[in-house]
């Protein structure tokens, strides 16, 4: 017997995560996004994909459900794309899950990629990711408002703590 | 009749893990066909749904997701927890009844509250040993006793970090605290320190110091265990029915212990030293079940110590003599005065000016009337090694021990601490000594240690 931790990606949990995301139709339906139940089941495979890459679990109804009901008002969003953004969207909460070293809630990293995607990066999946969000987990790594956006000051601040280490 | 009727169980006991009890049960219990597949599902779901509460707990709600290490952490916390309460069960069919019958939560819980008690516990142990602390310098035994706990006592987390051990422990006991983690170890540290304390206490502890020192004179920066020496000299001084208080050994001594045990194989030896601990237990009076079982479940490790001593002819390792590193050398020796410097700098012109070296062991024999003028005299003529071993030749084996106390070689700090000139003295002087006869080099490194120069 086994005692090591797993995910339990088998058939039934599977089947009960695709349905709690189908549900979410209901509401996005009103800002015309709908997920086909094999879009479903691929997000679904997609956090689990996520979770496995950068080394965490989960437990619970997951994330996916909150993703989806935030974003579902961006202006970005349109069904053509919706399934691989969502599926994009989770894939960049998990990573910078890991790399806010757990200091931002759920609730606060969704928050903050919704403002972002929204505002500055005007629906740029990679510019959420590869500016935005570093820059945010930066700040939370050094320990400064995560919306900070002073770069000069930043990395005098990093070298700073590199000349105190 | 000593022997107890034992309740008969599928499970051996033996083989089950003090520090993953609980994981070891189940696995036992799998094997052995107590716990059908079906119930070690259930026991499996179960696991995970404690951990999932946990892991929410640890996060306030705030993240539905963790690093897979934190949740392992909490996984074997959580395991660790629920075994502790089974432990604290009767016996193994009540263990295995609760698991089968009872939901994991509820023997967490149970877990959690068998914890608290032990934290408690510790506590008392970690007072008994602070009461019962020993005067001594050795370092480790000091940092562990005074800082080493701290961070236990301060930092222990029961809901998800209870089979952690966060503390600074050093001092090594005569038995090794294994296969126990978290609050169970740190219990049976103290208790096994504390037993140790009580055994020292019986012994002063200027006496104990100078045992040590006999052991060796740097063992305040030792990881060595004080108890051991202590009982291994007081069961020597048993052997030899001298006053056990003394904790002392004559050469003589040394030599009829020798003699007394030399004959002995490794079995006969346990029981005379079980016999000389029984009467060292009769003498000191001591009433402490607890402690004697302590000290008698030492012997197999102390009877192999002796036993290696004896192989080894190094029994005054095992029964050391004791030493007062206070006392004062026995041979004061006096440099001499030196020479006017005048007639010095005139002596090394001369000296250095020499063709044959004959000229020069006469100036040397003429002019030289103290040590201190013959080492700056072989410091400042950078000698060659041939030439500096016929003047050491001329000197006695105590102007030898002399300079060798004051000269030793230490090729790693001579590069810092001395000068080049200084270095190569003591280079010359180490190559005299070693084509010296060993028994006369083995006399002036003796007298190396008795001898202070003024």
């Amino acid at each position: 017997m086994s005692f090591e931790l797993m995910l339990f990606d088998n058939f039934l949990i599977e089947k009960q995560a695709v349905s709690e995301v189908l549900l979410c139709n209901k509401i996005t339906a009103d800002y015309a996004l709908v997920l086909s139940e094999e879009q479903a089941l691929e997000l679904v495979e997609t956090r689990s994909d996520s979770l496995k890459n950068v080394g965490r679990v989960e437990f619970g109804g997951g994330i996916i459900e909150k993703v989806i009901l935030t974003f579902a008002n961006s202006p970005y969003i349109s069904q053509h794309y919706y399934a691989e953004i969502i599926n994009d969207l989770v894939e960049i909460f998990y990573y910078f899950k890991n790399e806010t070293l757990d200091l931002m809630s759920d609730d606060d990293l969704i928050g903050t990629m919704k403002k972002y995607f929204d505002g500055v990066c005007q629906g740029s999946l990679d510019q959420l990711k590869f500016r935005e969000l570093e820059r945010v987990a930066r700040n939370v790594r050094l320990g400064i408002d995560p919306d900070y956006n002073d770069l000069y000051d930043s990395e005098k601040l990093m070298e700073d703590e590199d000349e105190d280490e | 009749m000593n022997n107890k009727i034992k309740k008969q169980t599928v499970i051996d006991a033996d083989k089950l893990s003090g520090e993953f009890y609980f994981q070891s049960l189940l696995q036992e219990a799998a094997i052995k066909g107590v716990l059908s597949p079906k119930e070690a599902e259930r026991i499996q779901l179960e696991c995970l749904k404690l951990l999932a509460d946990s892991t929410e707990r640890f996060t306030r709600g705030q993240s539905s997701s963790v690093r897979v290490e934190i949740a392992q952490g909490i996984m074997a916390s959580n395991l660790f927890t629920i075994g502790i309460y089974l432990k604290s069960l009767p016996n193994l069919d009540t263990a295995l009844f609760q698991v089968e019958n009872e939901p994991l939560e509820k023997l967490y819980e149970q877990g959690l509250a068998v914890l608290k008690r032990k934290i408690n516990v510790a506590h008392y142990f970690f007072n008994q040993v602070c009461k019962s602390k020993l005067k001594t310098a050795n370092h480790a035994y000091n940092i562990t006793i005074d800082q080493g706990f701290k961070p236990f006592f301060e930092s222990y987390e029961i809901n998800f970090h209870a089979h952690e051990i966060p503390s600074d422990i050093d001092y090594q006991l005569i038995h090794p605290v294994t296969d126990l983690a978290g609050v169970e170890f740190v219990i049976k540290y103290l208790e096994s320190l504390y037993y140790e304390n009580l055994f020292c206490l019986y012994f002063d502890a200027d006496i104990i110091h100078e045992v040590m020192s006999g052991y060796d004179k740097a063992y305040q920066n030792l990881l060595e265990n004080i108890c051991a020496q202590i009982f291994q000299n007081a069961l020597g001084c048993q052997l030899l029915n001298v006053p056990w208080h003394l904790l002392n050994f004559s050469p003589a001594d040394l030599n009829s212990l020798d003699k007394k045990l030399r004959s002995h194989n490794q079995l006969e030896l346990q029981t005379q030293l079980k016999r000389a601990t029984e009467e060292l237990i009769t003498d000191l009076a001591l009433t402490n079940r607890s402690l004697k079982k302590y000290l008698l479940a030492s012997l197999p490790k102390i009877t192999t110590t002796v036993y290696q001593g004896l192989v080894t002819n190094s029994l005054n390792k095992v029964f050391v003599p004791r030493f007062n590193p206070k006392t004062r050398p026995l041979v004061c020796y006096n440099m001499g005065l030196k020479m006017d410097d005048k007639a010095y700098r005139e002596l090394v012109t001369e000296f250095l000016s020499c063709r044959f070296f004959e000229d020069k062991l006469a100036i040397i024999k003429e002019q030289i009337k103290s040590l201190a003028d013959m080492e700056d005299l072989l410091i400042a003529t950078e000698l060659e090694s041939a030439e500096a071993a016929k003047i050491f030749a001329l000197l006695e084996d105590i102007e030898l021990a002399v300079l060798a106390k004051r000269h030793p070689l230490h090729p790693t700090i001579d590069a810092i601490d001395f000068s080049a000139s200084e270095v190569r003295m003591q280079h010359n002087l180490d190559a005299y000594l070693r084509t010296l006869p060993q028994a006369r080099l083995a006399k002036i490194l003796d007298m190396t240690t008795t001898i202070e120069v003024v």
